[in-house]
């Protein structure tokens, strides 16, 4: 993977702080939270439970800052202020969904991390 | 050399807590009693260990950080780590030490512990300072109570009674304020108010009409405005810029 998309994914900074074997665990941590957050908080929206998704949508955004994923906090911020006026874009949801399989994927690839799927 | 911080963690998402305890290892200062996933357990830890700070998240599901804190009756030093930064204002009313917007780093976490430092070492070397013979003699119901300095906070006086705010509760008697305070050492307590008398080794900060002692925030009249600036100057050993 080259290091210009690395930058565009990921703070270097975090790993760099953290140390590489850290790093990878707290990866592993966010990997396999998010991945029942993201189906759960679909789930949510899909019912209309604008609260409980709002809750799972603020617990990414923090999750994501923690490990330095740049791309998904911006988006997801902006579903959390739309889960506030109880109105979700159908397209901007896919648009988060397809951005953190894109995240995942990088992430599993580039710091080679198992999770089940 | 300076004993460690004892410290926990509140914040519900697993990853956050992990990487933040991580950092909290790296910090030669610090000493991570736990990592709390919410706010009853959080309160739980401080109820029953010495905490002496606190790094928490604000929004957390079924109580948040703040409402957390309201309910507490004693609360360690807090530094805010969250994801946004529109809880500021309403997190600096409880005297939080510092707010960091995630991701914290090494160094901003480093930043805000030297402040905690400062805080907890500058009440503890006020505290060796006073001598056994620093205390208040309190009348109620035909008992005499001897009371050290350092358990009192300040003092209110409403019509011809007396409130006493110590460290583990308050005690009311009859008396008037004027008499309490000439019967007081000047260096230590001084008048900030008609109704108030502060014990100045209490004073965590000074604003240009409060008095805050812990998290309450009592008025400064202007009329003792000077003297009690240059008291807590003295007791800290700092010069506090003019407004």
């Amino acid at each position: 993977m080259d290091s210009i998309k690395v930058e565009l994914m990921i703070k270097k900074s975090v790993e760099k702080e953290l140390g590489s074997d850290i790093f990878v665990q707290a990866l592993e941590i966010f990997l396999s939270n998010a991945e029942k957050d993201f189906v759960l908080m679909n789930l949510y929206i899909e019912a209309q439970d604008y609260l409980n998704a709002k809750e799972l949508s603020h617990k990414l955004i923090g999750s994501c800052e923690a490990v330095g994923i740049k791309k998904l906090p911006k988006l997801l911020r902006e579903l959390d202020t739309n889960l506030k006026t109880r109105y979700v874009r159908k397209d901007m949801l896919g648009a988060i969904n397809d951005v953190y399989e894109e995240v995942k994927s990088f992430l599993k690839k580039e710091y080679l991390i198992e999770i089940q799927d | 050399m300076d004993r460690l911080i004892s410290c926990i963690i509140v914040d519900d998402d697993e990853t956050s807590r992990f990487v933040l305890s991580n950092l909290v290892k790296k910090n030669g200062s610090l000493n991570l009693l736990k990592a709390c996933s919410n706010a009853i357990d959080a309160r739980d830890v401080v109820n029953k260990m010495e905490v002496d700070l606190m790094l928490l998240d604000i929004e957390m599901p079924y109580e948040n950080g703040l409402d957390m804190l309201e309910k507490m009756k004693t609360r360690p030093h807090i530094i805010f780590i969250t994801s946004k930064t529109n809880h500021a204002i309403k997190a600096f009313e409880f005297d939080a030490v510092d707010y960091i917007v995630k991701p914290a780093t090494f160094g901003r976490l480093n930043s805000a512990v030297e402040k905690v430092k400062r805080r907890v070492f500058s009440t503890q070397v006020n505290e060796s300072l006073e001598s056994d013979d620093e205390f208040i003699l309190i009348k109620k119901n035909r008992e005499t109570q001897k009371i050290p300095y350092r358990n009192v906070e300040y003092i209110e006086g409403s019509s011809s009674y007396i409130t006493y705010f110590r460290t583990d509760g308050k005690m009311t008697t009859t008396g008037i304020l004027k008499q309490i305070e000439e019967s007081l050492d000047s260096d230590v307590f001084t008048r900030i108010h008609r109704s108030f008398i502060v014990n100045i080794r209490k004073v965590s900060k000074l604003t240009a009409q409060q008095v805050f002692i812990r998290d309450k925030k009592l008025p400064l009249s202007r009329k003792y405005k000077k003297v009690v600036k240059e008291l807590f100057e003295k007791h800290n050993g700092l010069k506090i810029g003019d407004e």
